[in-house]
């Protein structure tokens, strides 16, 4: 059986956290450059607002309505994120972290399980525990579940596959809402009479197979209850991993920061070679495997994920991105002998669906590449790691004028690092007196 | 980087260095820092300024020390039995003497960090 598991509103749901004062109130959180609202959750929706909006341009009505508006504010997702799925490793044999805020949880198919307790008991112990509400969804495919996910918004936070009237619940749903069909084929299938997930797990294999490929293949598979989609996704087969094991135990962050910065840098160039842009990074570290109950103690192994904006070949951005996922994994008074990096959700570079809503303009899509190219070329000429970036650790953030560097992203609305920085934790006091 | 070279003389000796998350954070998923800021903890030997580890996945019972959402903000309270009643089972008394439910719970306290 497979769970899919869903922050609701993830991104307002974790600015929300710490702010007792925003219990019940509307928020929103934009995306990386301050553009567009990314995430909103239920109350902001009911006001009218969307996800996509242009922020400058409704920023009076936002403010008018009282909306609590955040700038992306990764680090502390990150963490949260990384919280929740320790949760999820708890409650089942095996996982797979699919996004920030999702993951699949797969269970043998035991007899006479209850699902839908062990759905409520995982929901609420992440409520509890990290202040994030989910949606359960639990099926027998990966396609099924993510359908009952988002059904489980709408049936208190669990929906179960087995338990539904499923020719009903199917004819209800949007055959373009399926995972792995969107929008783009929804005209297409629209002319050949498919309009809903019924239609869709009606077609014959030879029909979806030509109207959709492969992909669509499997769907149509999946929605009769078949495993298709693989527990480990193909396109993670195709993912690039870049990892060494060290020969001594290394246990400062700095060190572990120069060791990765050159591993992504590798990671980066044989993706590029291959004419590839990821979408996703992983970093995963590890101590020397425990053998006796003595050395369980000194074991510590641990994973996290990010989902980028847009998929992307740009050395910067995927070290940043591994650097504050490294950082979101590290604890002190270990002797790690392993860190790794995996660039996921591989596309050509050619086909790679851009960001709908935060289009990069194609000047600087030009440029960036024209710097990655350069980069590669010097590399090859005079020697690996002639020309590399720089480790987060060794640049300052701040330039002398006080300013931040030039490179940080514009983030005006940036709520505290609350979980990850000593000076940004929230204060509790005394009740009122 | 990783060193490479001789092996220290002191290799197969060191001792792992203490490690203050294990002593302080039982549930590494679900504990939190926060700031105390107030005055009446005293018994407790918690003063202003101190470090809680808030701990989300600790059971409440009566005595404990909690932090919930109040008014907005967050408040360090003593947890005392309130009622039966399945939703308010822990109250706590404010600065009036007046007992109050606890109704939105966050967390437990369950440990302080402080350097002197």
């Amino acid at each position: 059986m497979i769970l899919h598991v869903d922050g609701n509103s993830f991104y307002a749901s974790c600015e929300r956290i710490f702010r007792p004062d925003l219990l019940g109130k509307p928020v929103a959180v934009l995306t990386n450059n301050d553009g567009i609202i990314i995430s909103l959750n239920a109350e902001c929706k009911k006001l009218g607002f969307k996800r996509g909006d242009v922020y400058f341009k409704m920023k009076s009505e936002y403010a008018a309505k009282g909306v609590a508006v955040f700038s992306s504010n990764y680090t502390l997702y990150s963490d949260i994120s990384m919280r929740m799925n320790l949760i999820y490793s708890y409650y089942a044999p095996e996982t797979e972290i699919y996004s920030i805020d999702e993951s699949f949880l797969f269970y043998p198919d035991w007899k006479n399980m209850d699902w839908q307790s062990l759905g409520h008991e995982i929901a609420d112990t992440v409520w509890q525990q990290v202040h994030i509400p989910i949606a359960v969804g639990i099926a027998p495919t990966k396609t099924l579940a993510k359908l009952c996910n988002k059904l489980a918004k709408h049936h208190g936070g669990v929906f179960e596959w087995e338990s539904c009237d499923k020719e009903k619940t199917l004819s209800a749903y949007p055959a373009e809402d399926v995972w792995g069909i969107g929008p783009a084929k929804r005209q297409e299938l629209a002319v050949n009479g498919v309009k809903t997930a019924l239609d869709l797990k009606r077609m014959t294999l030879s029909e979806a197979k030509r109207l959709l490929t492969i992909t669509g293949f499997k769907t149509v598979q999946e929605l009769n209850g078949i495993q298709c989609i693989e527990r480990i996704p193909e396109r993670r087969r195709q993912a690039i991993m870049c990892s060494r094991s060290f020969a001594h135990g290394v246990s400062t962050l700095p060190e572990l920061e120069t060791a990765l910065a050159d591993y992504a840098m590798r990671a980066v160039t044989t993706m590029r070679e291959e004419g590839s842009v990821c979408r996703t990074v992983s970093v995963y570290l590890m101590t020397a495997r425990a053998y006796t109950p003595e050395e369980k103690e000194m074991e510590y192994f641990n994973g996290a994920a990010v989902r980028l904006d847009e998929p992307t070949g740009y050395l910067p951005d995927i070290q940043k991105a591994a650097e504050e996922l490294l950082k979101s994994i590290y604890r002190y008074g270990y002797e790690f002998r392993k860190v790794m990096i995996t660039l996921l959700e591989l596309e050509s570079d050619k086909t790679a669906q851009l960001n709908l809503f935060e289009p990069d303009d194609a000047e600087t899509k030009k440029k960036h590449n024209a710097l990655m190219d350069t980069v590669t070329e010097i590399n090859r000429k005079f020697g690996r790691n002639t020309l590399h970036t720089g480790v987060r650790s060794c640049t300052p953030d701040v330039t002398d004028d006080g300013k931040e560097a030039a490179w940080h992203m514009q983030r005006a609305l940036l709520s505290p690092e609350y979980t990850t920085k000593i000076g940004d934790i929230p204060s509790a006091g005394d009740p009122v007196s | 980087m990783h060193t490479t070279g001789f092996a220290s003389p002191a290799q197969g000796y060191e001792a792992e260095s203490i490690d203050y998350n294990r002593l302080l954070i039982k549930h590494p998923a679900a504990c939190f820092p926060m700031k105390y800021t107030g005055r009446n903890l005293k018994e407790y030997n918690i003063s202003n300024g101190d470090i809680l580890i808030v701990d989300s996945a600790a059971l409440p019972s009566a005595g404990k020390l909690a932090v919930v959402m109040e008014n907005g903000v967050f408040i360090v309270v003593i947890l005392e039995k309130f009622s039966e009643q399945k939703q308010v089972l822990f109250g706590y008394t404010d600065g009036h003497g007046c007992r109050r439910p606890v109704r939105n719970l966050f967390g437990i306290v369950t440990g302080i960090v402080r350097t002197l």
